[in-house]
């Protein structure tokens, strides 16, 4: 049980779960508000460059894999995003 | 029907690790060394790829859309697996797990890559469409792209395949330890190159306009009207 969710009777399983959901739930709204005054693009590459250096160090793979992992996940939800969202795409 | 073969098998069942050979103790040849430039070369021909994309960005205006960046996105994750087999290898920390967990991100990336291409290539695949952007040697970027995301998916497969053989071990030399150093460095180079033109064409905005027109983050900034 997490000491956390422990009054509310749900496990560290499920609590985990829920954080991840609204996780997720919460970044899908906001790229879907053009004016947040946050930049997604720009945070991937900051994640990509930690990932190119570390893996350049020969770090561990608990560090490298989940910098790694990071930034693959984030490009997958940019490039959903691109391909799901409601935008009039013209090239 | 009842088995008819009782005998019993009196040949030892191997345990697991005996069926998985070390990796990091066996004769040094021409494909280990082999083994060590090629994650080099994918490195430093993504580099050049993107370096290309991104000299005619700056030199004909010629922004990269969404689609563009995601592409170069992927291709620097192939890079980065490629990276990290470099590394390991010079920490001589390299062993047949190492190598297959290495080729293993750089087929998924290549895979993710091929995917947002084939995205590309489809936004543009009615007959009279024209695509987005110049075309190099006929065929436009993202087709491009597309290719060397097949040829790594391919090239990761056949190393994977071989294994052991391509192994990777560091090449004596101060030499081999300089030309390492120098398309490493080219290939950080452009990440951080792109990392400053990415900031500069999304300013503060959540991501990047359908079709990119200008840099936004001179006129967010009140530098440009």
């Amino acid at each position: 049980m997490c000491p956390l969710s422990r009054k509310e009777g749900v496990n560290t399983r499920d609590h985990l779960l829920k954080i991840v959901r609204d996780g997720v739930r919460l970044l899908d709204q906001n790229l879907l508000d053009q004016n947040r005054s946050d930049v997604v693009d720009t945070i991937i590459f900051i994640v990509l460059l930690v990932a190119a250096i570390v893996a350049y160090k020969g770090m561990s793979t608990k560090v490298v894999l989940p910098v790694f992992v990071l930034a693959f996940v984030l490009t997958f939800i940019l490039f959903r995003h691109h391909v799901t969202s409601q935008l009039p795409l013209q090239f | 029907m009842s088995a008819t073969n009782t005998a019993p098998d009196t040949a030892p069942v191997p345990e697991a690790h005996e069926l998985i050979p070390e990796g990091d103790h066996h004769e040094v040849t021409i494909w280990n060394k082999l083994g060590y430039w090629f994650p080099h070369i994918i490195a430093v021909g993504y580099a050049g790829v993107i370096g290309a994309a991104f000299s005619i960005q700056i030199t004909q205006g010629d922004m990269p859309c969404p689609l563009c960046m995601l592409q170069r996105m992927a291709m620097v994750l192939v890079g980065i697996a490629g990276l990290w087999m470099i590394g390991k290898t010079r920490k001589g920390h390299m062993n047949l797990n190492m190598y297959m967990r290495c080729y293993g991100l750089m087929l998924l990336s290549a895979v993710l890559g091929a995917v947002i291409a084939a995205r590309q290539v489809e936004l543009h695949i009615l007959p009279g469409d024209e695509g987005y952007g110049d075309p190099v040697l006929t065929l436009h970027l993202y087709t491009w792209a597309f290719i060397t995301f097949c040829v790594v998916i391919i090239y990761s497969g056949i190393m994977l395949i071989f294994g052991r053989t391509f192994l990777p071990v560091v090449p004596r030399g101060n030499a081999a330890k300089w030309i390492s150093g120098i398309l490493v460095g080219i290939f950080i180079f452009v990440i951080a190159a792109n990392l400053v033109s990415v900031f500069m064409e999304e300013g503060f905005n959540w991501v990047l306009p359908d079709d990119p027109v200008r840099y936004e983050l001179p006129y967010q900034l009140g530098l440009k009207d």
